[in-house]
């Protein structure tokens, strides 16, 4: 079940809220966490995966009391923690890839399994794991509630496409945390925002990603190949950036402040900047979890770059198993490690050279992320620089025009809420009444794209 | 404040979404009871239709021709003429009628000598009221002399009753011999989608049924020829074929180019037959990705004909077209709670 559609909006939603805000205090995190379970039976395909989440939590749990319990073996605790999640996440989500590559790269014939990914593991795995390190760390205690800890896992604002949010973020707030009408208002803000941008702007710039695919790459012209590059990245941010809000949104109405994720990527100078304004939960779960505890940089320039080397290679299967998601994991690493070398210090310096910069790179780095077939990815490559010699097929003259014309409306609004000056506006409107109406408009507008069917199914579920 | 107008609107409209979201289930819900008799109906024509093709092979060329065999023989006076291979300019006086696959044709094919009337999401109950690039179809019809008119709609009309749907073409035939006594009509069969891409309301079962009946039109009226693309882009499941598609309902852009030399060995030519593998060497040789396809369709042909019969025999213990109950909830056809148009 996603955010963006009736039956969550106008079901599950408004009787949750209702049981939510009759419950008394303690009886709260109990509430989130059936609610979560009902909403994760909800979305899940096959029922056995709703005890594997469910026994995955409860063992984490365990875990994390016998780290915190014996130090003596605090260690082989965390090593058996994190490989049992790390297990699932493998199994589910590389297996098939992986006996793929075994038998191409050594012609043997291992059966391929048709695995069906458990829905929200790459988040959930993530947050187990960054739960058993910090109790390891003593960066936090162990959680003794088996209620409130599965309330922190399965909360269902954040259960599928994160943010991952991290345990000692929320500790405080799990045990006590106010709920007042400011933040009911505030929350149902940021969740309207993140709606709007999600069945607005996502999913209808998506529409020109999906016409480009239908007519086939061999078939554009240059300029409409750049644009769908430009679709496409807009797509994609507003589908992420529009469903993290509207998890911040839910997460606020029942009294948290989950973290921020997305702060404007698009504005970047640089891709390293990029990085940390893109999806920064992700960021920092690597950067505390992998890329620290390997050194960081704090071991010469020669282990700095083979730190980033793992980070960005697994951040690139983080996101999908399948080459080109590692090469583009890869692409990204030669592109930060040359500004960290040579070209940061002269786009941070000249601002207009910077946006230019990112403004044609932050696209082709999402082309390779979006077309799995290297076949194809070649042929939008050529499409993208005409003078490349190329095979071409028949083209619809001018047909860069007709889809500017369909399409200019989105392009506008996506450029215009990829900077900060809307943030603004609402920070300094946002108790007005105009503030109020507008946003209400926004949400039966996306309400009225929903009801006409014109939804689409929400990109980052692959993942 | 914001919270309490939000609330204060959503109890106002929530009526109206709950209907909204209990049609959508209980559609969903009737096609899924509905698709048990007509999987198991499917389910028996496949080893009768396997045997024709694994039998001889030798002789599919020779069946290359009866393509449209139900039509030719189903009216004698229809019998004195063949499908046989046409140039471009026979497209100079041609008009093509259609919803996003023909759009498809009109900017990837090559028949650009060809008027045509088309656009996303057009079919058969909204063509009368259409306007299309500023003209409704009248405006089209009355602006020239056509030679030839084809239309192709039906894949935004098949999630409905076919009876319903039939009857539309009725009148759009009535429309078209209005203005146009003369031409020659091409009743084009819908493209099928990939076995992937259907839905609870697109089946290719579904589009067959429709094709079948359109074919049935064609033989009922004067003039009028029913043309099957499928053989060209189906797979051995009778299914569009993956690899020519990426959305499993139009055909990539360089495909069109496949679609036009079909369109050109596919035209009616009166007088009797000659040699009937012609047809097939002009498509065969155009396109390398046409070409390493033929093969395979050619043996499908056998079974799509032993399809085509099952729908009949189907649509004669009357299950199939009585497809009321799921319309029947809705206000009207177009209020059609998916809303895909292609």
């Amino acid at each position: 079940m996603v955010f963006s559609s009736l039956e969550f909006l106008f079901i599950f939603l408004p009787v949750f809220l209702i049981i939510y805000a009759a419950a008394p205090s303690k009886y709260k995190n109990l509430i989130i966490l059936l609610g979560s379970v009902v909403f994760y039976s909800l979305g899940v395909k096959k029922p056995v995966y709703i005890v594997l989440f469910l026994l995955t939590n409860m063992l984490n749990f365990i875990v994390g009391q016998f780290i915190e319990d014996s130090p003596k073996f605090k260690k082989p605790w965390l090593a058996f923690g994190v490989a049992f999640n790390f297990w699932w996440l493998i199994f589910f989500k590389y297996w098939t890839f992986g006996t793929e590559n075994i038998n191409i790269l050594f012609g043997a014939d291992l059966p391929l399994k048709d695995i069906i990914l458990p829905i929200g593991i790459s988040f959930y795995t993530f947050q187990n794991v960054s739960y058993i390190i910090d109790v390891y760390r003593r960066k936090t205690p162990a959680e003794r509630s088996l209620i409130n800890y599965g309330a922190y896992i399965s909360m269902f604002p954040q259960l599928i496409a994160g943010p991952i949010v991290t345990y000692s973020t929320v500790a405080k707030q799990l045990q006590e945390r106010t709920h007042n009408i400011r933040k009911v208002e505030e929350g149902l803000k940021t969740f309207t925002i993140g709606l709007g941008y999600k069945v607005l702007i996502a999913n209808q710039i998506g529409g020109l990603w999906s016409d480009i695919s239908m007519i086939g790459y061999e078939s554009i012209s240059s300029p409409l190949a750049w644009m769908g590059i430009f679709a496409y990245s807009f797509q994609l941010y507003f589908d992420f950036c529009g469903y993290s809000l509207m998890a911040i949104g839910l997460g606020k109405l029942m009294g948290f402040d989950l973290p921020r994720n997305f702060d404007h990527p698009y504005t970047s100078l640089t891709m390293t900047e990029f990085w940390r304004r893109w999806h920064i939960t992700l960021g920092s779960w690597f950067r505390e979890y992998v890329y620290i505890p390997l050194g960081g940089n704090r071991k010469g320039s020669g282990r700095l770059v083979f730190n980033s080397f793992v980070v960005w290679l697994f951040t690139g299967i983080w996101h999908g198993a399948s080459w080109n998601f590692i090469i583009w994991g890869l692409v990204l690493f030669a592109i930060i490690m040359s500004e960290k070398f040579w070209t940061g210090k002269f786009f941070n310096e000249h601002k207009a050279a910077g946006h230019i910069y990112m403004i044609l790179l932050i696209p082709l780095t999402w082309l390779i992320f979006s077309i799995t077939d290297f076949h194809d990815l070649s042929v939008y490559f050529k499409r993208l620089l005409p003078f490349i010699p190329q095979k071409t097929y028949s083209i619809l003259d001018k047909d860069y025009l007709k889809y500017l014309l369909e399409y200019k409306t989105y392009f506008i609004a996506g450029i215009l809420f990829s900077t900060k000056l809307p943030q603004k506006l609402y920070e300094k409107y946002k108790d007005t009444v105009v503030c109020s109406l507008l946003l209400l408009a926004v949400f039966w507008a996306s309400v009225y794209c929903m009801y006409k069917g014109l939804n689409d199914p929400f990109m980052y579920f692959r993942f | 404040m914001y919270t309490v107008i939000l609330i204060l609107t959503c109890l106002v409209a929530s009526p109206f979404i709950f209907k909204q979201i209990w049609d959508t289930s209980s559609a969903k819900k009737n096609k899924a009871d509905k698709k048990e008799p007509k999987v198991i109906a499917a389910e028996t024509t496949v080893p009768e239709s396997e045997q024709p093709t694994t039998e001889a092979p030798e002789s599919t060329e020779a069946e290359e021709k009866p393509t449209e065999e139900p039509a030719t023989k189903a009216e004698p006076a229809k019998s004195d003429f063949h499908f046989g291979t046409s140039d471009a300019s026979y497209f100079d006086d041609a008009l093509f009628i259609g919803d996003s696959r023909t759009v498809g044709i009109k900017e990837y094919g090559y028949l650009k000598n060809a008027d045509y009337f088309c656009s996303v999401g057009l079919s058969a109950y909204k063509i009368a009221n259409e306007y299309v690039d500023g003209s409704t179809i009248s405006d089209k019809l009355s602006s020239k002399e056509y030679g030839k008119i084809y239309v192709m709609l039906g894949i935004n009309e098949v999630a409905n009753d076919t009876e319903y749907t039939i009857s539309a073409f009725r009148s759009l035939l009535e429309t078209i011999r209005e203005y146009q006594p003369d031409a020659v009509i091409y009743l084009e069969g819908n493209l099928h989608v990939t076995a992937a891409a259907q839905t609870e309301n697109i089946t290719n079962e579904g589009i067959d049924a429709l094709n079948f009946k359109l074919s049935e039109l064609a033989d009922d009226n004067e003039n009028v020829y029913f043309i099957n693309i499928n053989e060209v882009f189906d797979d051995e499941t009778g299914s569009l074929t993956p690899e020519f598609t990426s959305d499993g309902i139009h055909v990539l852009g360089k495909y069109y180019e496949t679609w036009c030399d079909w369109f050109c060995a596919n035209t009616v030519i009166y007088g009797d037959a000659p040699e009937a593998e012609t047809t097939t060497e002009t498509v065969t040789d155009t396109t390398e990705a046409g070409s390493e396809e033929y093969a395979e369709e050619e043996q499908y042909y056998d079974n799509s004909g032993d399809t085509y019969e099952s729908y009949d025999n189907y649509s004669g213990d009357g299950s199939y077209s009585d497809d009321g109950s799921y319309y029947g909830e809705s206000d009207s056809y177009n209020n059609d709670p998916y809303n895909n148009e292609y």
